[in-house]
């Protein structure tokens, strides 16, 4: 007896099962101005990596011969006050603002995706002192609030990112616990405490995973607001200190100049601008594709 | 300068009477003469109160001056001082006690007449050992020396001092020590100063809110201005407010568009006003100290003379004069004191017995001088002694003295010296500062009463020697300077005190300041008190 074996005809790759990622690539792909603010963060990115390379000047070294001097060839973002070269101090600025964009929404990623799994998953009372905690929070405007908390611990850039990490913190606890109290009812949880997992590592492998699509559209998002608020921090002078080059402190100390020198405070401005613009185009796309309500072609 | 429609008044002491006058001054106003409102605009109105037996602030000062008249005026121009409220004078007992005749027909604004009783109250309520604030009022009023106001009868005071008080008269001039009613004083007590404030002065308080606008109101009865502004009737204008605008191109652009006739603006904000129609620039010497860069003496590396030497070799200051944060105005500091603060007899001996012992811009001999203190180039640029690194901690509030301090930085470094900014707000500098936890400072006065001012800064134990400079000499002559009332013995003492301040290179007497102006030109007879901020008793508007 024989036993004929007919091989299975393989799918042509269009038909093969698409995995979630490859759809909210495909996706993402084909949203113009998401692609448009991924290209712009990657460049402010690449610019920021590369300082040292694009710089054509130290950003602290003052030329006091030459304050004031508009966009030229050897400067083509002018000097500042005391002679020092805007673009340099543009490029080596986008270094600061993404870090303190970075750090605060790392900040405020952490402890808001961590409060927000424990209060969703155990509910109760913790889940209302945290849930009370957060309102509480959430009754200032997020600029309001960072800015009371830098009053609090002193002007730096440290107590920036701080602060605006904990500004952050509430919506990140918010959008963490709404996801987590749908998950906890789904019956792959049900299973994976059927068979003994403990608490920490249902929240970790199971809901976790689950709820961090929403969670990486609002870092974008937020990640845009915090490099904003760190920019208006330090234009209030509570941010970086002199002579560190950073857009919002660079803003601030150019207006004594706005009507001479419009270059002290444009170039700033447009890299803030673009950055943030950038940021919110990305996340706009992020959320559009990973949102199921929206309609997939 | 004068081509691009600025003033700039350098003669006289520091505050300036500048009386830019274009119309004629008639001794005695009349009625109908008085017409408009000025709206004068600056970064704060008043920070704390009005009442000026507490409040140390400046700005308030300046508001409260219109309102509150003193017993002598100074015509800074030569330092002469002039009769006010006081008629007359008389310094016996080696300059112990002060004996004035007070002027009489005199009625606060409040209707209750000023007598000698009146000098008294406000005397002793400064004076009170139960006041717990004990603000620049009280050491005008000789501090520890005072020991009590007589009234001798209802036109003549005299007031009594343990030790003499040599620049008693010139404080009376100040706008710090106005006459207030004493019956307002005791009506409102606490209170005093925060709605109403009442004087003799040639206008009324009408309103003030704390960050909004004072409302002054020509007083229609005045008759007893002092001669040396000019006339001596009420007011010419019927109103003048206080308008708070804390960003300085806010104010540039309100007196550009007529919004306000007069702004105290910054310098940047000269070019953006130069040649615009209606405005003119005035530049007035301000009173008080030089901007001085203060070392801790005490501290680190700043314990070896040399290398305060260097430091003050290390910053080129006619560099920093032509930078846009001064706008060509200022000048390079010699003194703690500056040029315009000395009477016009004594400026020879000023520069004779100063510039032989100023620090020239020399980095040369600036770099010398750290390699003789054995601070040696690091790896970095930035001088190292062992494993002790050249680095200076810069204690400064946040706003304009950051900006101003940019530029010490670079050219610190230059000579291998790193100056770290420790920056924070007004109570964190003072608190950080008056504890000693610092190296440098940038710091300045305002004030008209020369020997008070230099030894509140240098004598020994004095308010604000925050940096350890101890000299048994400099003592010797800041306190005969302070009790003598004789201009030679004053100067000539002043002058060989910061002569020893400068040998000690106790600071960099980085640069002397000026206010700057932006003016309607519809404002005429625009006066500057001895605090060089506008009084405008004698102004007219066209």
């Amino acid at each position: 007896m024989s036993l004929q074996v007919t091989a299975l005809p393989r799918l042509p790759a269009a038909e093969r099962p698409r995995t979630y990622g490859s759809i909210v690539r495909a996706q993402l792909a084909r949203n113009r101005g998401a692609m448009a603010g991924l290209t712009l963060l990657a460049v402010a990115i690449g610019v920021a990596l590369g300082a040292p390379w694009l710089a054509p000047y130290d950003p602290t070294f003052q030329d006091l011969l030459h304050p004031l001097q508009p966009p030229s060839r050897a400067h083509p973002f002018g000097t500042d006050e005391v002679g020092r070269d805007v673009l340099s101090r543009v490029i080596y600025g986008s270094r600061l603002s993404l870090s303190v964009g970075l750090i605060s929404v790392g900040i405020g990623g952490t402890a808001g995706v961590t409060l927000g799994l424990v209060s969703g998953f155990y509910g109760g009372w913790l889940d209302d002192v945290i849930l009370r905690i957060m309102d509480l929070l959430l009754a200032f405007p997020g600029i309001l609030l960072a800015l009371a908390i830098v009053a609090v611990l002193g002007p730096g850039l440290y107590n920036v990112m701080l602060a605006v990490g904990i500004a952050a913190t509430p919506s990140f606890t918010r959008v963490t616990r709404g996801q987590t109290l749908a998950i906890r009812a789904m019956d792959y949880v049900t299973g994976a405490r059927a068979i003994g997992c403990t608490s920490v590592r249902i929240m970790w492998r199971y809901i976790l995973p689950n709820v961090l699509p929403s969670v990486i559209v609002l870092a974008t998002l937020g990640l845009a607001w915090a490099i904003l608020a760190a920019s208006g921090l330090s234009f209030l002078g509570l941010g970086a200190q002199p002579p560190t080059p950073e857009w919002g402190a660079m803003l601030s100390f150019g207006r004594a100049y706005l009507r001479q020198a419009w270059w002290i405070t444009t170039f700033p401005g447009l890299a803030i601008m673009v950055t943030v613009l950038g940021m919110n185009m990305l996340g706009d796309g992020l959320r559009d594709a990973l949102d199921p309500k929206v309609p997939r072609s | 300068m004068a081509d691009h429609g600025r003033l700039r008044r350098r003669a006289g002491l520091a505050g300036v009477m500048a009386v830019l006058l274009v119309g004629g001054l008639a001794v005695g106003g009349r009625a109908q003469d008085a017409r408009g409102t000025l709206i004068h605009v600056q970064a704060t109105v008043c920070a704390d109160t009005l009442n000026q037996h507490l409040s140390n602030n400046t700005p308030c000062r300046m508001v409260a001056r219109h309102v509150l008249d003193n017993l002598v005026a100074v015509n800074p121009a030569d330092g002469t001082i002039h009769p006010w409220l006081a008629e007359s004078w008389e310094i016996t007992a080696g300059g112990r006690i002060y004996t004035f005749r007070l002027r009489r027909g005199v009625r606060f604004h409040d209707g209750t007449p000023f007598n000698a009783e009146a000098v008294r109250a406000n005397f002793e309520w400064t004076m009170s050992p139960d006041r717990p604030r004990r603000g620049f009022r009280y050491l005008a009023m000789g501090g520890a020396r005072y020991i009590r106001t007589e009234v001798v009868d209802e036109f003549t005071v005299r007031v009594f001092f343990r030790e003499p008080h040599g620049g008693f008269l010139t404080y009376l001039s100040d706008g710090g020590l106005g006459i207030d009613s004493p019956a307002a004083l005791r009506r409102l007590g606490d209170d005093y100063g925060s709605r109403e404030l009442v004087g003799t002065g040639p206008f009324r308080l009408v309103s003030w809110t704390r960050g909004g606008d004072a409302v002054l109101e020509r007083n229609p009865d005045y008759r007893w201005g002092p001669r040396v502004y000019g006339h001596t009737g009420p007011a010419f204008v019927e109103r003048v407010v206080y308008r708070q605008v804390p960003e300085a191109g806010t104010r540039a652009a309100a007196v550009e568009t007529g919004q306000a006739t007069s702004a105290q603006v910054t310098p940047p904000d000269i070019a953006v006003l130069r040649g615009k129609p209606g405005v003119r620039i005035v530049l007035v010497p301000k009173a008080g100290t030089a901007r001085m860069l203060l070392l801790n003496t005490r501290r680190g590396p700043l314990t070896d003379l040399r290398v305060r030497r260097a430091i003050n070799h290390a910053i080129n200051r006619p560099l920093l004069m032509r930078l846009p944060a001064w706008g060509g105005t200022g000048r390079p500091g010699l003194g703690p004191l500056p040029i315009n603060m000395v009477p016009q007899a004594f400026r020879n001996l000023y520069r004779s017995q100063l510039e032989p012992v100023d620090y020239e811009y020399n980095l040369d001999r600036a770099k010398q001088l750290l390699e003789e203190a054995g601070w040696r180039p690091g790896p970095d640029g930035i001088r190292v002694r062992g494993v002790e690194r050249l680095v200076l901690d810069h204690v400064i509030p946040e706003g304009v003295t950051v900006r101003e301090s940019e530029p010490l930085q670079a050219m610190l470094r230059q000579a291998g010296i790193e100056l770290r900014f420790r920056i924070g707000d007004f109570n964190f500098w003072i608190g950080t500062v008056s504890k000693g936890d610092y190296h440098a400072t940038v710091i300045s006065d305002s004030g008209y009463e020369s020997a008070g001012i230099l030894a509140s800064f240098f004598r020994t134990g004095s308010v604000y020697n925050w940096y350890g400079f101890s000299s048994p000499e400099l003592d010797r002559m800041l306190d005969t300077a302070l009790a003598s009332a004789d201009p030679e013995t004053r100067w000539r003492n002043l002058i060989g005190a910061m002569r020893i301040i400068l040998v000690n290179a106790v600071g960099v007497m980085g640069w002397e300041e000026d206010y700057v102006f932006g003016v309607r030109t519809a404002v005429e007879n625009l006066a500057f008190n001895e605090v060089a901020f506008p009084y405008f008793y004698p102004t007219r508007l066209r």
